[in-house]
């Protein structure tokens, strides 16, 4: 019935980002070429960092002295012709939605991730699952464009708005050239970074030949070294985990520290089935966590590691230290009763908890401590701190941990011969031992209730259906900070 | 406020025959200057904010033309503004969000509306209903008919929406009656274009006084016998020359089809997302020539019984589309069908939702099974697969993602002062155990979210405080009544400090102090600082120097007082201890004050852009996190939550848990380092003071600095 074409355009942004800035370039463009162009939004509080939604409708030309066309305020599902996100998990929510078309959709997402406060707030990892959103883009859409448009922003010195306009017309798709999405940037005094932003981000997608391109983390082990002691038919990638691990046991501690991790990897070792792939998964877990749980980050600990010389070569990478630009560090420490006297050797340590107006005198138990690392006379405090190490093997915590750690393999070691399930659960219980302080106690608290609930004098009668309820009783732990739950569960559970 | 409406500011002063391009409510704030108005008033509040703060800062051009310009303490003190149209020849105008400014208004308006004017006054409601509100759901329609408000809808289109606030005032002047005129949330935030026209220098005018008083006339106060009066002319006279103006005016539209079985009944507001359902039916076309007769209510109070009947009478059925609940249109025409005996189906709300926005593919649904049930032969032009199509497309998405993508409310800013507030309280439950909080509306209110969490209830913008008065009553453990600055002006220092004292009772209220009514977009409040010591503070925290609100509440006869500043953690934990332990059994008040983090960025910009201009020196703070001493638990996101304190893989391959991380949007407000002390969290913060530019001295000492470490190392 009608004698022309509109463009639906779909912008998914968080607030703050500007998103409305990007619906704003859009609709200049169009006006610019006169076409007739309507655009709306609901940013309302959702300008606070919530998700927010734009969307523009273009037409192919303009309606002088004639009847101008009903425009909607409103993207119809199934009849959005672009989509751009800011961010990868918004351009989800426009899929859960039905936005996107694979007969009509031109999909464009930042790659890069924002994680919502319920993904980043869990114990463990909370994170919904990349590739599937990446799986699910690729399918439902016509053409798909995922770069990390906010990594390119950011080297840009701009806002993502200036990349996602970019790669908007590297598509080629919206009824202009180049040179007018660039006008925008005429009169911003921003313009020029947010131009290089833009130019960018053009090219970028339009040197795509597969119209996808995804960036892709490789997390590089390290296989340099041959471990001796160790059955030469593990895999290299398991090798290397353990060669990792008995290279921290050595700077944690030193050689004959590493030597007592590698026994008890001999240990776990001997027992599996070196071809059975998933015994072989279940092993590197263990070792994995071994690693971590026997380098405990106790006060000298985390001293030795505040004073590493990387460390300040790190924080400059993750700062962006410029030529002209000189930096300070300071550490902030609350060191607690409880930890200084695990740093202290047993007995003197058991007596120094005991007494608790001793710490009164030391003014800084249990209070805020600020160090300044970068300072020499801070460097020096971690440098005397770190060198409590030497005298950890008769600290009260080393004991303890030795035996919760010996406690653990023993216990793994009569678990495989009857349940894999089971194992596997036993495997990422010391998940739930993490952190300091009051986190570490609560850590300390759901690991000994499941230990006794579940584990303790059970381990000769277990089968899969235990190996089941052990790992919902982990994942109910790392679900929720509070033990109510993780409670009523071992109640019913009991064994 | 630090934002500048310099372009729109421009479009304001736009003459005879240009085109306007902006966003729709401008296009009202321009309309209102073609009008003519003498006054304008209002309370801000999404969506309907920027009409005000535009012409606030406009203020050179709107002494010019005469026009007054008040930011009002709240909607109601807006709405008896418009009482000078009652007895002075002169038009008005005033603003708010609604339901909630109308409620807060209504006392006002339901005196005005009584008594009725005599110059033209306009109430321009932000409608905020739906998608991305941040209010109860709730009519304005139901104000409109109790009060004898006349309520237009126009079409969203800023051609329609500019020439329905011309009419509304000359409507308003020729029934003696104010009229309000209903924005949607999209409507408000519209890009379109419309010519305009010259402004109009109102008669009188803050330029152009009057000499003489207003004569008593007692037929113009609200006050008995004059109301038994008043009541009649509501309901006589002025709603007949009402109807009249509209029907004359032909403000309602009429769009005739072809199909002659049925028709449709639109409220103005919602004809696009109708024409563009009524497209995907293969009714319509783009340009609104629709196959179904429609009849378009620009204005849904009153309704023209004649325009009604006439239009009712051609078809076998009529669908009236008409958002939100009660259905007060659709009950208005079935029972003037009833009477007038009309033979036609009237179909509303058992084809369309109760409650909830009326979207395209809301409508497009409802009018499907309409057509479906009166047109036999509707399957031979309609589409009939799209609602199957969607369905389709949603379930095949959403089996591929796997699971529900997790919401994403809105939250504190990077560096909020509200943040640290919440978190010391989230501390010291961990030793009271749960307390009661009565939330407010405000910034603070997405402490109800996760990772905080916080709140019982929340019965209005500066309520919380009378909400606990009747739970302190009954609850062994004091409650907390927690509201901002902004709250606090609107309406907690009566309703809830006044009536505390009144009745000499216990009581905790926190006053989070920010500066500015943040939430709506940081307008100036009477405690606002003073731009000199705002000036002064630079990008730090300025409310410090405002003492207003402590004046006030010691005036009032507030004994147990304390300010704190929310940064930091360890005073606030205090100060909250004290109150909940005191003996002191009357009402204790906590500020706690830190500036919107918002406003300090804004003035920090121009500073940082001319420091590094100018190669000066230049100190920044942020945070980070020490990868290697992270063990990826994230109790330090569980008592922030703030944007740039978040999680990333770990680079260590033991380690198969996300580590925190901090971004490099860190303003370095210092929260992280209070928490991690004042939680006994974990060693792995850092802060990182970076100094740009830095003098000889500075480099020096740097240098001697890392030979030193490099070689104790």
């Amino acid at each position: 019935m009608s004698d022309y074409k509109t463009i639906s355009l779909l912008i998914t942004a968080l607030g703050g980002e500007g998103g409305g800035t990007l619906m704003n370039w859009i609709i200049d463009s169009a006006r610019s070429q006169k076409l007739f162009v309507q655009g709306t939004s609901v940013p309302g509080v959702a300008q606070r960092t919530g998700s927010t939604s734009y969307y523009i409708e273009i037409c192919d030309r303009n309606f002088h002295n004639e009847k101008e066309p009903i425009l909607s305020l409103y993207p119809k599902p199934g009849r959005v012709d672009i989509v751009i996100a800011s961010e990868l998990l918004e351009a989800a929510r426009v899929l859960e939605k039905g936005y996107i078309n694979p007969d009509r959709t031109t999909l464009i997402t930042s790659s890069s991730r924002t994680y919502t406060n319920l993904e980043k707030s869990h114990l463990s990892d909370g994170r919904f699952n990349h590739e599937k959103i990446i799986n699910t883009c690729k399918k439902m859409s016509k053409n798909f464009i995922c770069l990390d448009l906010n990594s390119m922003a950011i080297e840009h010195s701009t806002i993502v708005s200036a990349t996602m306009f970019g790669a908007l017309a590297g598509t080629g798709i919206l009824p202009w050239k180049k040179d007018i999405y660039e006008d925008v940037f005429k009169d911003n005094i921003f313009g020029k970074n947010s131009l290089s932003g833009f130019n960018f981000a053009y090219q970028q997608v339009q040197s795509i030949s597969d119209n996808t391109l995804i960036g892709k983390t490789n997390i590089n082990l390290n296989n340099d070294s041959k471990i001796n002691n160790i059955n030469e038919s593990l895999s290299d990638e398991f090798l290397s985990i353990i060669n990792l691990g008995k290279e921290r046991c050595t700077d944690y501690q030193n050689n004959k520290y590493s030597e007592l991790f590698m026994k008890r990897v001999n240990k776990l070792t001997s027992v599996i089935d070196k071809n059975d792939a998933k015994i072989i998964s279940i092993a590197e877990n263990i070792v994995r966590r071994l690693a971590l749980w026997m380098t405990y980050e106790d006060i000298p600990r985390v001293a030795q590691l505040k004073i590493k010389p990387d460390r300040f070569i790190k924080i400059k990478n993750e700062i962006n230290l410029k030529k002209n630009q000189i930096f300070f560090v300071q550490d902030i420490f609350k060191p607690g009763l409880n930890e200084i006297g695990a740093m202290l050797p047993n007995k003197i340590g058991r007596w120094f908890i005991r007494n608790k107006k001793l710490s009164t005198l030391l003014p800084f138990v249990g209070k805020g401590m600020k160090i300044n690392s970068s300072k020499i006379s801070g460097f020096l405090i971690l440098k005397t701190l770190s060198s409590f190490r030497f005298i950890r093997p008769i600290s009260l915590r080393y004991k303890e941990e030795q035996n919760n750690i010996d406690k653990w393999i023993d216990n793994i070691i009569i678990s495989l011969s009857h349940s894999i399930s089971f194992s596997e659960g036993l495997a990422d219980m010391p998940q739930i031992l993490k952190g300091y302080g009051d986190t570490w106690d609560r850590g300390i608290k759901k690991y000994n209730k499941i230990n006794d609930a579940l584990i303790k004098n059970k381990l000769h009668s277990i089968d899969e259906k235990d190996g089941a309820i052990l790992k919902e009783a982990i994942l109910i732990s790392m679900n929720d900070v509070e033990t109510e739950k993780l409670d009523i569960f071992l109640q019913k559970n009991l064994k | 406020m630090e934002r500048s409406f310099k372009k729109e500011i421009e479009a304001l002063k736009l003459g005879e025959g240009d085109i306007f391009e902006g966003e729709g409510i401008l296009a009202v704030t321009k309309a209102l200057l073609q009008s003519g108005v003498s006054y304008v008033g209002g309370y801000q509040g999404s969506p309907v904010s920027n009409l005000l703060d535009v012409m606030v800062q406009a203020k050179d051009y709107m002494n010019e033309l005469g026009v007054h310009v008040e930011a009002c303490a709240n909607e109601s003190s807006a709405a008896a503004m418009l009482g000078a149209s009652i007895n002075y020849p002169v038009r008005g105008a005033v603003t708010w969000k609604s339901i909630v400014g109308t409620n807060v208004a209504s006392d006002a308006l339901s005196h005005l509306a009584s008594v009725g004017v005599l110059g033209g006054s306009l109430i321009i409601i932000g409608e905020d209903y739906g998608e991305g509100s941040s209010i109860i759901q709730e009519r304005t329609h139901g104000v409109a008919l109790k009060s004898t408000i006349w309520l237009m809808d126009p079409r969203p289109n800023l051609e329609i929406i500019v020439r329905t606030v011309h009419k509304a005032f000359e409507l308003s002047e020729y029934s003696h009656t104010p009229v309000m005129m209903q924005l949607r949330i999209r409507t408000c935030h519209l890009q379109g274009k419309f010519i305009t026209k010259n402004n109009i220098k109102p008669k009188i005018s803050s330029t152009n006084k009057v000499e003489e008083v207003a004569p008593h006339n007692y037929d113009l106060i609200a006050h008995p016998p004059s109301t038994y009066a008043q009541e009649k002319l509501k309901y006589g006279q002025r709603a007949k020359l009402a109807k009249t103006f509209i029907s004359n005016n032909s403000l309602n539209e009429f769009f005739e089809g072809e199909i002659k079985e049925v028709g449709l009944i639109v409220q103005g507001g919602l004809y696009n997302n109708l024409i563009s359902a009524l497209k995907e039916l293969n009714i319509s076309d783009s340009l609104g020539n629709s196959k179904i007769s429609i009849y378009v209510l620009n204005i849904v109070h009153p309704l023209i019984p004649e325009e009604v009947i006439t239009y009712a009478r051609k078809f076998k059925a009529v669908l009236i589309i008409e958002e939100g609940q009660p259905q007060y249109i659709e009950q208005e025409l079935g029972l003037l069908f009833h009477k007038e005996k009309i033979e036609v189906s009237l179909i509303g709300k058992d084809v369309l939702p109760m409650a909830g926005e009326y979207t395209t593919e809301v409508i497009h649904k409802g009018v499907f099974n309409f057509i479906k049930q009166y047109i036999p032969n509707f399957s031979s032009f309609s589409n009939l697969d799209y609602n199957i199509e969607v369905d389709q497309l949603r379930e095949k998405a959403s089996s591929s993602l796997g699971e529900i993508v997790p919401p994403r409310p809105p939250g504190f800013c990077t560096g909020c002062p509200e943040r640290p507030f919440f978190a010391a309280l989230k501390m010291i439950e961990k030793d009271t155990g749960k307390i009661h909080v009565s939330t407010d509306i405000g910034c603070h209110s997405f402490a109800t979210f996760p990772p905080f969490s916080f709140g019982q209830s929340i019965l209005g913008y500066g309520m919380s405080l009378a909400a606990s008065a009747g739970v302190q009553s009954f609850s062994s453990k004091r409650p907390i009544a927690i509201m901002g600055d902004g709250g606090f002006w609107h309406n907690g220092l009566l309703s809830g400090v006044a009536s505390r004292l009144l009745n000499n009772s216990d009581g905790i209220l926190v006053i989070l102090q920010n500066g500015y009514t943040s939430a709506t977009g940081t307008q100036d409040l009477i405690s606002t600082p003073e731009s000199e010591s705002r000036k002064l503070a630079a990008s730090s925290s300025s409310t410090s120097s405002d003492k207003t609100i402590e004046k006030a509440l010691e005036g009032l006869g507030v004994k147990w007082l304390k300010t704190v500043h929310t940064y930091e953690v360890g005073s606030v934990k205090k100060v909250l201890n004290e109150a909940l332990e005191s003996s002191f059994k009357g009402l204790k008040v906590i500020i706690a004050e830190g500036e919107c983090q918002l406003e300090r960025q804004r003035r920090l910009k121009p500073i940082k852009n001319n420091a590094i201009k100018m190669k000066k020196r230049f100190v920044r703070i942020r945070y980070g996190v020490d990868e290697e001493t992270c063990t990826g638990d994230h109790s330090c996101i569980r008592l922030s939550g703030c944007p740039t304190l978040t999680v990333k893989p770990s680079t260590d391959p033991l380690k198969l848990d996300p580590v925190a991380h901090v971004t490099d949007g860190c303003v370095g407000c210092g929260l992280c380092g209070e928490n991690a002390i004042e939680a006994t969290l974990c060693p792995s913060f850092y802060k990182a003071k970076i100094i740009n530019n830095p003098n000889l001295k500075e480099r020096s000492l740097a240098w001697v600095r890392n030979k030193v470490i490099g070689l104790l190392s």
